[in-house]
This record gives C-alpha cells, structure tokens and sequence, in this order.
C-alpha cells in the first residue's frame, strides 16, 4: 500500500498545506483557457442538468481549480442559466 | 458521457437560421440577440457589486452595454464554430460574460501597480496557524530557491503576479501585452517546475509538517 501524506481532496497531488497547494495549482493534467472557454457552455449545462461533470470531466475541473478567471466566469455562468 | 452533444435543438436552429437569413429577419434577430447579451453582461456587474460599488451609475451602464456589443461581434464572427453542443442562448452567453467580466477585471485594477514579489510573499507568510509557522518558513525557503533555480526569468514575474499576487490574468496579459491563454500556460509550467523541485529536495522524512512528526494541522 502507497502511504499519503493527507487524503486527496481537490487536487491530484494535494500533499502541501492548503496555502501553498493554492499557489501550485492542481497537480493533474488541465484544459487551456481556450479549450475551457470553447466547454464552458456544455459544462454547465450537463452541471445544470444534474451531471457531475467535475468527475466526468476532470481536465477541465482541474483548469478551474487553478485559473481564478474562468472558475469565476464558469461560477457565474451557472448560476445565471440555474436562474433562467 | 461526452462534452458533445448531437447537434442543436430546434430553438437553436431557428436562432441560426435568422441571424443567416435576409436582411430584416437578420437585423431583428441581431437586436433581439443585442438585448440578451446586455442582460447577461448586467447579470455579471450584479455578482461583482463589492468590485464595481464606486463606479459612477452610467459607468456601469456603458460597461454593461460595451460588454454586450463586443460579445455581439464575437458571436456574429464566430457563428459557424456553432455545433448545437449547448443552447444557442448558453453558447452566446459565455462571450457576455467573458467580455463582462474582463472589463470590470481591467477596470478595477485601472491605475493600480502590480504588487512586488515581497508583498506578496508578506502575505502568503501571514496566511497560517501559529503551530505551522516552523514548517512555513522551511517551506517558504525551498519555494524562493526553486523559483530562483528552476524558473526562467518570465515564468517567475507571472508565477508572482497571478499565483502569489492574485493579479487578474487578463489584467496582466493587457500590461505584458500577450494573451490570457498564453500566460495561464506559463503559469501551468511554472507551477509544474515548482512542484517538481518541491517533490525532489523535501523528502518525506523531512517535511515539519509530515503527520507522523504531530503537526498535521496544515489542513482544516
């Protein structure tokens, strides 16, 4: 059995303190910002739909993880067509 | 499960086929759509109020219905990348909301410099619980000597500004005159580098924060 430091809970290789984990950014591999950009709008609608489109598509949750602008612009997105 | 969908539904079609119909059709299909992207752009203002809260009234107005008419013409350009993977109404919204959102970005951070590398390491040092700090100043030591040894030059003054200053990327691609994509992807090497240079000097055994020494309140 592999020993881990902590149990993995966002990141791929979530194994330093939160802050520092933050600034490296998710440990797996992720879309660009034009990929996610080219996404977001099915993304949100499979999120909307009930999907957990985070496990399906973990490329490009770990992009949101690490890129505050398109995680807000995802966040507001969603909630603007839960809205509708 | 896939991030593609069969094509667009009939709602979707019928959007398309008036924005390429003739004239009138077009134009009012082009007003109708105009007045949806405002709405959306005004949707992102109101989740932003604590950023935009000293912005004149007909600031927000300007911003809101500049915001809209550059979606417009990013739409209109870019009609035939339409596959009917969403909504034509979701699909159009996300360029109001990119478009929204990088303005209110740029224009909060309009005449602000962008923070020094020790300002933002001020505040990443404070940010912790007492029991850490030991474990902090360790890590804080091998962090700054990665980015001086495994970093070139660009990749550090972009780590800095977006990961440890939390500057906004469009921001910094409008003052380094690049492109958002293009910095994300040199903070995702930059980041890996890092990583790498943390994963191979800290062994384990090392780690003052390692769970088995009893400082494993690093997480909440």
């Amino acid at each position: 059995m592999t020993w881990r430091w902590f149990p993995i809970r966002r990141f791929n290789g979530d194994r330093y303190p939160e802050s520092l984990e933050h600034l490296l950014g998710p440990a797996m591999p992720q879309v660009s910002c034009d990929e996610c950009f080219a996404k977001i709008d099915r993304y949100v609608e499979l999120e909307a739909a009930g999907v957990d489109a985070a496990t399906e598509f973990p490329r490009m949750q770990a992009h949101l993880e690490g890129c505050p602008a398109c995680k807000e612009e995802h966040d507001e997105l969603l909630a603007y067509l839960i809205s509708r | 499960m896939s991030l593609h969908r069969i094509g667009p539904d009939a709602e979707s079609q019928e959007w398309i086929a008036r924005l390429s119909g003739p004239t009138p059709e077009r134009e009012a299909a082009i007003a109708e759509l105009l007045a949806i992207l405002r709405n959306a752009a005004r949707f992102v203002l109101s989740q932003r109020r604590s950023r935009v809260a000293n912005f004149p009234r007909e600031e927000l107005d300007d911003l809101a219905t500049e915001a809209a008419g550059d979606a417009l013409l990013a739409v209109l350009a870019r009609l035939d990348e339409y596959r009917g993977e969403s909504r034509f109404t979701t699909w159009t919204w996300k360029f109001a909301f990119f478009e929204a959102s990088q303005a209110v970005r740029r224009r909060s951070w309009m005449g602000r410099e962008i923070p020094s590398e020790d300002a933002g390491w001020s505040a990443f040092a404070r940010d912790g619980s007492p029991e850490a700090e030991l474990g902090r100043r360790e890590l804080l030591t091998e962090l700054k000597a990665g980015m001086d040894s495994a970093l070139t030059p660009h990749q550090r003054v972009v780590f800095v500004a977006l990961a440890l200053n939390g500057v906004p990327v469009d921001v910094l691609a409008e003052r380094m005159r690049t492109t958002r994509g293009a910095l994300y992807k040199t903070l995702h090497e930059a980041r890996g580098r890092l990583r790498a240079h943390l994963d191979a000097t800290l062994e384990p055994s090392t780690r003052p924060w390692h769970p088995q020494r009893g400082e494993s309140k690093w997480r909440r």
